[in-house]
């Protein structure tokens, strides 16, 4: 770590590396939890011989990446995909979507499948993409109304569901 | 032949042609929708056919097993979401294919390909059968050691990338594989590994979530951050038949589609890695035999082709052990047994010579079955394709809508998170140029490695060298070896391709 | 589980809401009890054969009771995540769940869990799962005697996709001094290839496992690991019968979280006790080779019980008991 940190008059080789000394991080951070495991039980190899092996194995590898990064260089590929400069308006959608995404975890806990879609499409449709948001609000009711009674009762998958979805649902019964 | 000429005289009655028809339609239309499974679908219908006739009933059951295969690409075609575990490969070029605007060729290719597998794969479960079916005894857990060394290794050096960071994918998916209860002692002692003390984690980390956090959430992330010019889909074309693939195309998936078909049934009549370990591997070979490597993962038509052909052949190839011996190699087909059985059937070599007009019937309707759904998918394609059509600010809701159910059907709430987990984490890991496809198949490949290393060594009382007792695993491991060994010299290999 | 809780807390309070027209096609019923459907929770997946149970039994349940009653697997965690749910479901009578022995004997004693034998009121039993040793036709091995015999000179496996399954393993190999080593396989499929491919020597599963490879000539019945002979092969004998005090039992039944009236309990144990007499589905169980077996909840709970102290010292034996 501190050796990394006394790179950082070089900003382009501690960028490089800065992705393998995470992994680093994360792969000694799961061989610390696998360290407690049994590697030998009665019946034959346990439940830890192999957690303790893939994350060692892991942690070397991410090692040997943070001290050679050329090794993980291409030759053939320069930076032409996805390190194109982006302008404001990419950077905006960029954060709409990324803030979508825990949104739709917390959702899935607390908000049921029909209130999820309406503030998802007011959100992305209408926040984000600029479009009229009746339009947004009625697409979205239209997709949570289409996942619980289309997905839910008719197929058998299951949407989160509260009070709203699960009165819906009784109407089909 | 007079025993499938039987089979074909049972089947072809009205009542048992339209079991046939709804078994096939249902399992395109659960391929299609991400969330709803076959395994669900299956055990929801089972009681429902009590009262059938026994014959038309498995028809039906199984006609919804092998749709499912079909329906599965299109999702990962059109949106890159995983309809089923086996399709994570098609997220790869057959969703770059769409962006190119060649969707309607992409689902053609798929659909055709996985005709000729289905069918073929019948015709060898008609004929091949038995010693097809000596080969699940053969491999017993030192066996299955060997065979993942060796099916990781050839990943590994097909995948072509620097090898340290193909391996670091591949570690570290066979550690996100041990997360969750300890498999092995999961009946004696229910010993949480790498959960961080979750609750949540014990079950282990759900596929479904994994793959679509992975590839469908991430997708939308990357989508984003694209400049709104580069966004532009070619669209495609507005011809009546545009959808057809052209010559060049055709030409392209003839040797692709005869690999994945031959890979795929042996890959599949072994039971554990399936359909799924078939199509990896056929993407595999399929990159080291194209004559254009650099297309792969820009919609090289090889790259769909195969492991969509790879898919089908190892879901027909699944059900031989089912037949033959009354071992299902996947939870499906493990339903299917129940089903049987429930009908008072039991599958194996007794079916045949007991009930042989249910063992051909069968067979017979996995003939028409398959026609069923190359004259169903066909003009469905141009249908699905429109989808592209619909604007970003709608489609990227109604996609990220479609994840959410997936992978809360499949995992629950929990699940949800972790999705979203792996889908900042797939996006990153895509930035820097890793290869997820290596990370889903090792998280899958991993808990068997694992679990066949440690029954060998029970049953060897701790001695390794049941590890090369037999010309099997021997084979293997030296296989696996020269896999490694070859990979290690990546220079060298990527001076002869530019030579020839 | 916090969203489960929820999910309960909010169904109740819409049940509140609904409970006037959801009982009202069925005036004689207008009570509190049920008002709207039923959920089974079942801990292993569809296609098992305790989940196939599960669905024929909520097939009669729904005629019996007059309310939907809906299977919904619950898996992860062995089976453990479903009995957690049960147990913290609320009692309201709307949630029971399909009860085998390990949850109960196994998990409590090798770790922390969340729920103990006063967390769940019994309702039940209808079935028992017969279990078999199969060995592959090529083998030496022709009895039980046969079987011991080897087991003093050499390193004797057997493999099955469950601890419950290998109990009369143990039993046996207590009764004759030696001792048989546990293969533990992920799937029934798994365990009974290697016994076929003589990767193992044994196998321990249930009849749907077990019969096609009997049938196809690949495997040998040895002996019955139940109370019972197998229904379909009447000529081999039981452990017991041979002499042996072994037999692997697992009653199948279901249960309810304490604390649920008990006038809807009352109910619930009609309703099963009418599907454990059910004429279509004692059929079904014919077929899959399961044991009908109509215990009353006392009866049922005994079954149980009765296990705990057999399946406490194997536990103690394979020094898996949690300290």
């Amino acid at each position: 770590m501190g050796w990394a940190m006394g790179r950082v008059a070089m900003p382009g080789r501690v960028k490089e590396r800065l992705p393998f000394l995470a992994n680093l991080t994360l792969s000694l951070l799961l061989l610390w939890q696998a360290r407690g495991l049994d590697s030998w039980s009665i019946l034959g190899p346990g439940p830890g011989l192999f957690p303790q092996l893939t994350t060692a194995f892991c942690a070397v590898v991410a090692g040997l990446l943070v001290l050679f990064p050329g090794l993980a260089r291409t030759p053939d590929k320069s930076a032409e995909d996805g390190e194109t400069e982006i302008g404001p308006a990419e950077r905006r959608l960029f954060l709409a979507y990324g803030l979508a995404l825990p949104f739709l975890a917390l959702a899935s806990v607390f908000t049921g499948f029909i209130a999820m879609s309406a503030f998802l499409a007011l959100a992305l449709t209408w926040g984000a993409e600029r479009r009229s948001w009746r339009g947004a609000l009625v697409f979205g009711l239209l997709c949570g109304l289409a996942g619980v009674v289309g997905f839910d009762h008719l197929l058998g998958a299951s949407v989160p569901a509260t009070v709203l979805e699960q009165s819906i649902l009784r109407l089909f019964r | 032949m007079e025993n499938l000429l039987l089979g074909f005289s049972v089947v072809v009655t009205p009542a048992n042609l339209l079991y046939c028809l709804i078994g096939t339609f249902l399992g395109t239309a659960i391929g299609i929708l991400p969330g709803v499974g076959p395994l669900a679908t299956i055990a929801i219908l089972m009681p429902l056919t009590v009262h059938m006739d026994v014959t038309s009933a498995l028809i039906m059951l199984c006609g919804i097993y092998y749709g499912v295969a079909y329906g599965g690409t299109a999702t990962s075609v059109l949106l890159r979401i995983p309809g089923e575990a086996s399709s994570v490969v098609t997220c790869l070029d057959g969703y770059m294919m769409a962006r190119n605007g060649r969707a309607g060729a992409a689902l053609t290719i798929a659909a055709i390909g996985s005709f000729i597998a289905g069918t073929i794969g019948t015709i060898a479960i008609s004929y091949a059968s038995p010693p097809l079916a000596k080969l699940v005894f053969a491999f017993g857990p030192a066996q299955y050691t060997a065979l993942m060394l060796a099916a990781l290794a050839a990943v590994t050096y097909f995948s072509g990338g620097p090898l340290l960071k193909v391996l670091l994918m591949v570690g570290f998916g066979l550690t996100l594989g041990c997360v969750g209860a300890d498999p092995m002692t999961l009946t004696l002692t229910l010993t949480p590994r790498l959960t961080f003390g979750s609750l949540d984690m014990v079950g282990g980390i759900d596929l479904t979530a994994l793959a679509i956090g992975l590839f469908g959430f991430s997708e939308i992330l990357w989508m984003a951050r694209q400049p709104l010019a580069k966004l532009k889909l070619i669209p495609p074309p507005k011809t009546l038949l545009g959808f057809l693939p052209n010559r060049e195309e055709v030409r392209r998936s003839v040797m692709p589609v005869a690999r994945g078909t031959v890979l795929g049934f042996m890959v599949g009549v072994l039971p554990g890695g399936g359909a799924m370990l078939a199509s990896f591997l056929s993407y595999a070979v399929e990159r080291k035999f194209c004559r254009y490597p650099e297309q792969f993962g820009k919609g090289a038509v090889e790259g769909l082709a195969g492991p969509e052909t790879a898919n089908n052949a190892g879901t027909s190839g699944a059900l031989l052990p089912l037949l033959c011996m009354g071992l299902p190699a996947n939870a499906v087909s493990a339903l299917l047994l129940t089903a049987f059985m429930i009908h008072g059937v039991a599958p194996g070599p007794a079916m045949v010579e007991r009930q042989p007009e249910i063992f051909w019937g069968l067979i017979a309707s996995m003939y028409i079955g398959n026609v069923m759904l190359l004259v169903l998918n066909l003009p469905l394609i141009g249908l699905l394709v429109k989808i592209l059509e619909v604007p970003r600010a709608y489609l990227s809701p109604l996609i990220l809508l479609l994840c959410v159910i997936g992978v809360y059907s499949s995992g629950g709430a929990s699940a949800v998170t972790v999705a979203v987990a792996f889908g900042f984490l797939g996006y990153f890991l895509r930035r820097l140029d890793f290869d997820l496809g290596l990370l889903i198949l090792a998280y899958v490949l991993g808990p068997i490695l694992e679990r066949s290393v440690r029954q060998a060594l029970t049953i060897s009382g701790g001695e390794a060298k049941i590890f090369v007792a037999d010309p099997l695993s021997i084979g293997l491991l030296v296989a696996a070896a020269v896999f490694l060994a070859a990979g290690l010299m990546p220079n060298r290999k990527l001076s002869l391709r530019e030579d020839a | 589980m916090k969203r489960r809780n929820f999910l309960a807390t909010g169904g109740a309070f819409a049940a509140g809401l609904g409970a006037g027209i959801a009982t009202g096609s069925n005036p004689a019923r207008a009570q509190a009890w049920p008002a709207r459907e039923v959920t089974i929770i079942v801990a292993v997946g569809p296609g098992s054969s305790a989940d196939a149970i599960a669905r024929g039994v909520a097939k009669v349940m729904t005629k019996e009771i007059g309310a939907g009653v809906q299977v919904k697997n619950v898996l992860g965690g062995a089976g453990l995540t479903g009995f957690a749910e049960l147990a913290a479901s609320k009692p309201d009578g709307y949630t029971i769940g399909l009860v085998n022995v390990g949850g109960l004997l196994v998990f409590p004693h090798i770790m922390k869990v969340p729920y103990t034998w006063d967390s769940f009121a019994f309702l039940g039993g209808v079935a028992e799962n017969y279990y078999g040793i199969g060995i592959a036709e090529a083998s030496p091995i022709k009895t039980v005697e046969d079987l011991i015999a080897a087991a003093r000179t050499r390193r004797v496996t057997y493999s099955a996709s469950a601890i419950m399954n290998g109990v009369a393993m143990i039993q046996l190999g207590n009764a004759a001094g030696v001792k048989f080593q546990f293969v533990p396989s992920s799937t029934q499929p798994e365990a009974v290839a290697q016994a076929v491919g003589g990767h193992v020597d044994l196998v321990l599963q249930t009849p749907p496992d077990l019969v096609p490879l009997i049938e196809g000539k690949k495997l040998r019945l040895l002996a019955s690991a139940t109370g019972n002979r197998w229904p379909n092969y009447p000529e081999v004998k039981t452990l017991k019968e041979l002499g042996y005090d072994a037999a692997s039992v697992v009653p199948l039944g279901f249960a309810c979280p304490a604390g649920v009236p008990p006038e809807a309990r009352a109910k619930l144990e009609q309703a099963i006790a009418k599907a454990a007499g059910d004429a279509e589905l004692a059929a079904a169980m014919r077929n899959l080779t399961i044991m009908p077996r109509a215990m009353t909840a006392a009866q049922f709970y005994q079954a149980i019980k009765s296990q705990e102290a057999t399946v406490e010292g194997i536990l103690v034996a394979a020094s898996m008991k949690k300290t």
